[in-house]
């Protein structure tokens, strides 16, 4: 009885907003990912990067609860996934986005406020307020009205940031934010999830060092087993255990020299 | 020809047009939204096996095709949406089964089968006057749904995912969506026929796509455009003496045909407007 209890006010005062134990998941016999552990507290900025097939997918799955793990523990503020994802904002990559599809800006960005409005009821005012300073955020005001078959890659991986900020988010969850950006479009998302980051919590994955932002806070390494110690810098060590004999190729890329421990750039 | 407007057959078949117009261009928007022609299609065509169960049974075909069509939707949505099977082949097989157990069931029956070119090729001016009430009242439950779930819809249909993750019910909805389909592709098997009335269903929305972006404007232009093509192609079909359904389609694809072309010529001109603007 006491144990219960003193776990549930030890839950209460932590700032935990992810909390993931043991966790190993894939499909049938296959484990993508295996024994992974980690825990995002509240407004950590933590980019994750691994190669693709490493399971960057499968653990944002596992995280939004559209693939229940085979085993282990994933908890959203202290909720299963299926309950807890209501807090996160989704920013899936940009080439999932259909533009042919008719639908403008402001429809898109609307679709944030889906989980604030039940089934026959109608979006509000207050939608209307919401989804307005999500598109002010992102600066999107004046392309409110626009298709989204005419904008920019930038400016659709803005819409989608603007859509997920709709939400209310406590977590922002980016997949491959920057892939397929120019250097100019990538420095504009990266200072908007600075400002973001001042009051929301983010965790975003790529398979490109470059492409994560000297910004994060914290940086980990995932293929299969997640290598993530809360470090600021990329370790050597890390790499070899991510990437294995790859390694080599990812390092020469354009990386911040922030993230990657000095010791790397001597080679 | 408006003399030909004062027989009832005649404003019957007008009617009808008009009356499966307004649930072919909302389903079929949402049908070319949601890259969906090939199910539309597979549902259509099963469909003719309940055609062929109304001739055995002696029984309306129009609800047999009812019944068939909603049961294809049902099993191609549960398919896709919750097994690992490989969904195209199974849209296929359930294509010709269900045209298959039609074409045996008609064997099976007795007495005269001309009529069945009309459920395969659509036959506006033989649509009696039971089957307008039936296409009011699909008319208004497909207005009635898409109107109410209208928010969701366009959500799964643009995104189903992250409608998923804002706790939408997805795979209830697509399955509504699925069942609504079925409902319009058997009201338009009586104008256009199964293998036909796929064109009816989905050219006038992505004729509407080309000239504009967005999905309720998208809709209201989808039914204006197969109105016009409707009572277009009946009249030219009384005029020439051709079959209707097929008369119907044609006049779809030439205006798709000709809007693809202003479209091409809109967007050269658009980039050398651009180019000379850059120089």
């Amino acid at each position: 009885m006491t144990s219960v209890r003193f776990n549930r006010i030890n839950e209460m005062t932590s700032d935990l907003v992810i909390e993931v134990k043991n966790l190993w998941a894939g499909y049938e016999q296959n484990d993508v990912l295996q024994a992974i552990n980690f825990s995002v507290r509240e407004l950590d900025y933590i980019g994750i990067i691994g190669p693709n097939g490493g399971g960057k997918t499968t653990l944002f799955k596992v995280l939004l609860g559209l693939l229940p793990p085979q085993r282990g523990q994933v908890k959203i503020l202290g909720l299963e996934a299926k309950r807890g994802r209501r807090y996160i904002g989704y920013v899936p990559q940009i080439i999932t986005f259909d533009r042919s599809f008719p639908i403008d800006v402001w429809d898109v960005v609307r679709m944030g406020r889906l989980g604030k409005r039940r089934l026959l009821s109608r979006f509000n005012r207050q939608d209307d307020e919401k989804v307005e300073q999500a598109l002010q955020q992102v600066d999107l005001v004046d392309l409110r009205h626009r298709s989204v078959s005419e904008l920019s890659g930038g400016q659709l991986q803005r819409v989608y940031l603007a859509r997920a900020l709709a939400t209310e988010p406590r977590i922002l969850l980016l997949d491959e934010p920057t892939a397929s950006l120019d250097s100019r479009a990538s420095a504009t998302i990266y200072k908007l999830l600075e400002e973001i980051n001042s009051y929301v919590t983010i965790l975003t994955i790529s398979h490109d060092i470059g492409a994560i932002s000297s910004q994060v806070k914290t940086v980990g390494c995932l293929n299969q087993k997640l290598y993530y110690h809360g470090d600021r810098q990329i370790t050597d060590r890390m790499l070899e255990q991510a990437y294995g004999s790859t390694r080599s190729q990812v390092v020469h890329s354009n990386i911040p020299q922030r993230i990657l421990n000095p010791h790397n750039t001597e080679e | 020809m408006l003399e030909a407007l004062e027989q009832e057959f005649m404003q019957n078949a007008l009617l009808a047009g008009l009356l499966v117009s307004i649930a072919s261009g909302i389903i079929g928007t949402f049908v070319v939204g949601n890259r969906i022609v090939f199910i539309a299609g597979g549902i259509a065509h099963a469909a003719y096996g309940g055609v062929g169960l109304g001739f055995f049974f002696r029984f309306n075909p129009v609800l047999g095709a009812i019944a068939f069509s909603v049961a294809a939707a049902t099993g191609m949505g549960w398919v896709q949406r919750k097994t690992q099977l490989r969904e195209d082949t199974v849209i296929g097989m359930l294509w010709s089964i269900g045209m298959a157990i039609g074409v045996i069931f008609i064997d099976l029956s007795e007495g005269y089968k001309a009529d069945l070119t009309s459920y395969l090729f659509g036959c506006i001016l033989a649509v009696p006057r039971l089957d307008l009430w039936l296409m009011w009242l699909l008319d208004i439950t497909i207005v009635l749904l898409v109107v109410a779930f209208y928010k969701e819809l366009l959500a799964i249909s643009f995104d189903d995912t992250f409608a998923t993750v804002r706790n939408v019910p997805v795979d209830t909805l697509y399955l509504m969506l699925m069942v609504i389909i079925a409902l319009t592709t058997a009201m338009l098997m009586r104008v256009a026929g199964v293998i036909l009335l796929i064109a009816l269903l989905s050219m006038p929305a992505a004729i509407a796509n080309l000239y504009v972006k967005d999905m309720k404007k998208t809709i209201l232009l989808a039914i204006g455009l197969c109105m016009v093509f409707t009572t277009v192609g009946l009249a030219l079909s009384y005029i020439l003496n051709f079959t209707s359904g097929a008369t119907i389609v044609l006049c779809a694809a030439v205006t798709y045909l000709i809007s693809l072309a202003i479209d091409a010529w809109r967007k050269s001109r658009h980039q050398r407007n651009r180019t000379f603007e850059e120089a």
